[in-house]
């Protein structure tokens, strides 16, 4: 039954994704590609809490960082090396090692989930107040000025490797919409892998997973750095479509992500990513009408799940189905085996 | 210490604060022994499996297992020694599948089709394959009783430590316990914690007495139920 649904939650997101890479951009407009290249790229941030908080029971409050940290790495080698690619890379490098000397320090002392998040939330701080004071010339990492409160705009575009032609806004899209694609897979295949197993196992009781023989803290600490290194791939294609500023580690960015996650189902991958994309097109289109500020909108919304929809939409349209199921088998029962 | 020890406590210490929980426990258990530590509430009984598998750190004393000292490592680093546990309060993965549960139990193979093989048929021996599927957060106490002995047995140790397995358990459970015990002992040595005199006589060869953190004393099921200071600290007057 278990491997049913994933079979069936694989296909579904495959098909979307490649409706998403093939359809969508053939009938959108210019405009809503370049905002869809937004929401994807953010997406990407979602999953990557997903992953850790939702199958690995790390309330990380620095998801922020290791995006911001992403898209400044991004700069830094799109400024400094002659290919972007190299870029792109230490964007995922970056964050990636700074997640595992911060969880090192985090799991290895053994701190409880509490101070794991206040220690996390602080990081982020620090990072956003540090980059918000690099303004000046003297605040340069080689070619790289990292511009203060200001950010780093025009940062070099993301090039394709193989022609060192800039990508094009589709092509920006339809890469993000491939690493989104192939950020779900890998989280898939580590979830499904005997170290995944372990986690979740961790996750639900790290006692007994010790008296089994499992050391909890590296693979925490490995769970935690893949999710970094997720962040990372998102801050890049953000710094891509956007811009790259201190902004990306604020206080709003660190709060929209757990939104995100709580809204969209924690526990679940698809969810947070659905939740994401969802809130991002509601906050978009408040923020043009000016009907009602965002912020306000997006704090209703996650009262109002925290209160009636607390398991969040997915496992909401998950219990719907099975109970649509459950009534077509029943009605085919009483009808003696005749499908209605 | 013998060439047959598994594991040895001397001078073994644990103190929280002014409370002795365990107070200069010297204990030894022979390589394939079977032994039943019995003893009022707060004897140490407890406490000394938390010392034993790394949960607490003693305050002094040394714990030896196959001759290598073991005490204040940390509880994966015990585990992966050899000493199994199967505690109190059942300790699972909630919301996982009993299958899951004893999955990741195995560590003795990294080959998935070996593991597979190894959990059902641990499941099969322990009668509970017909669950397999279900949530361990939604089955009963005795079942997840029986889903917790699984892993231990699944995750196969040289010491297995019961912690009052029988606890809540039915008549025909009990007796069905009794029997996975013996069949244990076989290639397993095993230290089991229990109150019930009943299931003691079932499974009990040599039995230890534990009383204010302190053995008591040590002897035969027979003698130890015969035994006035046990009877005055333990069981009462007219128990046995």
């Amino acid at each position: 039954m278990i491997l049913k649904r994933t079979y069936i939650e694989l296909t579904a997101v495959t098909l979307i994704a490649l409706f998403a890479l093939i359809v969508f951009p053939k009938f959108a407009q210019f405009y809503t590609i370049i905002s869809s290249t937004i929401y994807v790229s953010l997406a990407i941030l979602a999953l990557s809490l997903a992953f850790i908080w939702g199958y690995g029971g790390i309330l990380c409050f620095g998801q922020a960082a290791f995006f911001g940290l992403g898209g400044y790495a991004y700069a830094v080698g799109a400024w400094n090396f002659d290919a972007t690619v190299y870029g792109a890379l230490l964007a995922v490098i970056v964050p990636t090692v700074f997640a595992a000397a911060l969880g090192y320090f985090m799991f290895y002392g053994r701190l409880s989930d509490v101070y794991l998040g206040v220690i996390t939330l602080t990081v982020t701080l620090i990072l956003f107040k540090l980059v918000n004071s690099t303004g000046g010339d003297a605040y340069a990492i080689g070619k790289a000025k990292l511009g203060g409160f200001n950010g780093m705009p025009g940062t070099p575009l993301l090039e394709n490797p193989l022609t060192e032609e800039v990508l094009s806004p589709h092509a920006l899209y339809g890469l993000a919409v491939v690493l989104l694609f192939f950020s779900y897979l890998l989280c898939k295949a580590v979830l499904a892998s005997r170290f995944g197993r372990v986690v979740v196992a961790i996750r639900e009781n790290e006692t007994r997973a010790e008296l089994l023989g499992y050391d909890a803290r590296p693979y925490k600490l490995i769970f935690f750095s893949i999710g970094a290194g997720l962040a990372g791939i998102s801050g890049m294609l953000f710094a891509n479509a956007v811009f790259v500023a201190p902004t990306m580690f604020d206080m709003a960015s660190t709060a929209r992500i757990l939104i995100w996650v709580i809204v969209g189902g924690l526990g679940t991958l698809v969810g947070p990513v659905i939740g994401c994309i969802s809130l991002l097109m509601i906050t978009t289109y408040l923020g043009k009408t000016g009907f009602v500020d965002p912020n306000i909108a997006l704090g209703v919304i996650l009262i109002v799940f925290v209160l009636l929809v607390p398991r969040g939409i997915l496992p909401l349209l998950d219990d719907g189905l099975n109970w649509v199921l459950e009534r077509l088998k029943i009605s085919r029962e009483k009808s003696g085996g005749r499908v209605l | 210490m013998t060439t047959d020890t598994l594991l040895e406590t001397s001078g073994l210490c644990k103190h929280f604060g002014g409370v002795k929980a365990l107070d200069q426990v010297d204990f030894s258990l022979a390589k394939g022994e079977l032994r039943c530590l019995i003893g009022p509430n707060g004897a140490g009984k407890s406490t000394f499996f938390k010392t034993v598998t790394g949960q607490y750190a003693p305050t002094s004393g040394t714990v030896f297992f196959k001759g290598q000292p073991i005490g204040g490592l940390e509880t994966s680093a015990i585990a992966k020694r050899g000493v199994g546990i199967k505690t109190q309060v059942p300790n699972v993965f909630d919301g996982l599948s009993v299958r899951e549960n004893v999955w990741v139990a195995v560590r003795s193979t990294k080959d998935r089709r070996e593991r597979d093989e190894i959990v059902q048929s641990t499941l099969v021996r322990m009668g509970i394959d017909h669950i397999a599927n279900v949530t361990v957060g939604q089955l009963a106490h005795g079942q997840r009783q029986f889903v917790e002995l699984s892993m231990v047995i699944a995750e196969d140790p040289e010491l297995i430590l019961l912690d009052e397995p029988a606890a809540g358990l039915s008549s025909e459970e009990t007796v069905r316990l009794a029997e996975i015990i013996h069949e244990l002992n076989r290639d397993h040595a095993l230290i089991v914690v229990e109150h019930d005199m009943q299931f003691i006589r079932m499974i009990g060869q040599k039995v230890t007495v534990f009383h204010q953190g302190k053995i008591l004393v040590e002897d035969t099921t027979d003698a130890i139920l015969s035994n006035e200071r046990v009877r005055d600290v333990y069981l009462g007057k007219s128990a046995a």
